[in-house]
């Protein structure tokens, strides 16, 4: 029988920018803010160690990551519980479309020493709210090139304020 | 938080809470754990208090409404532990980072003028 042991590691840079609608429309954006939040869902109640940052327990779970021969964006969610501290940092991050997510995940032995690693890269595309969770939605920042290349750059100067989805975010 | 009434049960049982695992089983039979976290979770103990006076029971009830329910956790006084060794009884009292809930309503049973059977159910929480 064997037993595997499973860290996660959730470092969550959100870029809270403010849209100032007194100013003219060539200057519609604020400094952006950044801030930067670390999570961990093995060690209830600890704060660990990891790549230099310091990171405290909170009780979430990440799926759904999968890969096809298409090569489209890989999706990954990951689920909170719906506290005050998630709803902040979703909002900080504009709903969560202003987001970078590193997700580390790390194979533990039985001393709950680290035996393997590896690392992913996600930008956040949204977040859905219900009575008792939050979930998180990111997908891969790498795209397949599609027949259309290079795509097309929307901006709000040459097409106003645009609408956002999961396939349309602000950079 | 609210302290529990330091009452001396009749009966008294304690489950040690489980760990966060999820098995595998192969069509071949094997078996592969996944371990979720590091501490238990879902301590459960059942108090039995029997025959007790009617004052007691509106203790009780008192301190059901006053954490509402099964929503606010709270301290275990020594006496629901009495006749346990001390060293145990740290561990069961307070077991890391567990507190204690309500696990569902508590049952009254009348049995006589002015006494009842109180069975309480609880569990212990991560924090």
């Amino acid at each position: 029988m064997e037993t595997i042991r499973i860290v996660q590691y959730f470092a969550l840079r959100t870029y809270a920018s403010t849209f100032n609608w007194q100013e003219p429309e060539n200057s519609s954006f604020n400094k952006d803010k950044v801030y930067n939040h670390y999570y961990q869902n093995f060690f209830v109640g600890e704060t660990k160690a990891w790549n230099g940052r310091q990171y405290t327990f909170a009780p979430f779970r990440a799926e759904g990551t999968m890969s096809s021969l298409g090569g489209d964006n890989p999706v990954v969610q990951v689920l909170f519980p719906n506290i005050e501290v998630v709803i902040r940092f979703v909002e900080q991050g504009n709903g969560n479309r202003l987001s970078r997510l590193t997700l580390s995940t790390v194979w533990l032995n039985a001393a709950f020493n680290q035996i393997k690693a590896y690392e992913e890269r996600y930008v956040g595309v949204g977040a859905s709210f219900s009575d008792t969770t939050v979930e998180l939605r990111f997908r891969s920042a790498m795209d397949s090139v599609g027949a259309q290349f290079p795509a097309r750059k929307l901006s709000r100067n040459n097409v106003g304020i645009l609408p956002l989805s999961a396939d349309i975010s602000l950079r | 938080m609210a302290t529990f009434p330091a009452i001396r049960p009749t009966r008294r049982s304690f489950t040690f809470g489980e760990y966060p695992v999820k098995a595998y089983r192969a069509l071949s039979g094997k078996t592969v754990r996944r371990s979720f976290g590091s501490r238990p979770y879902g301590h459960l103990l059942e108090l039995v208090f029997e025959g007790i006076d009617d004052d007691i029971v509106n203790q009780l009830f008192d301190h059901y409404n006053g954490q509402q329910g099964v929503t606010i956790g709270f301290v275990l006084p020594d006496e629901v532990f009495s006749g346990i060794s001390s060293t145990l009884r740290a561990k069961l009292r307070a077991p890391a980072s567990i507190e204690w809930l309500y696990a569902e309503t508590p049952v009254v049973e009348s049995i006589y003028n002015e006494r009842s059977n109180v069975t309480i159910k609880l569990v212990g929480e991560l924090v």
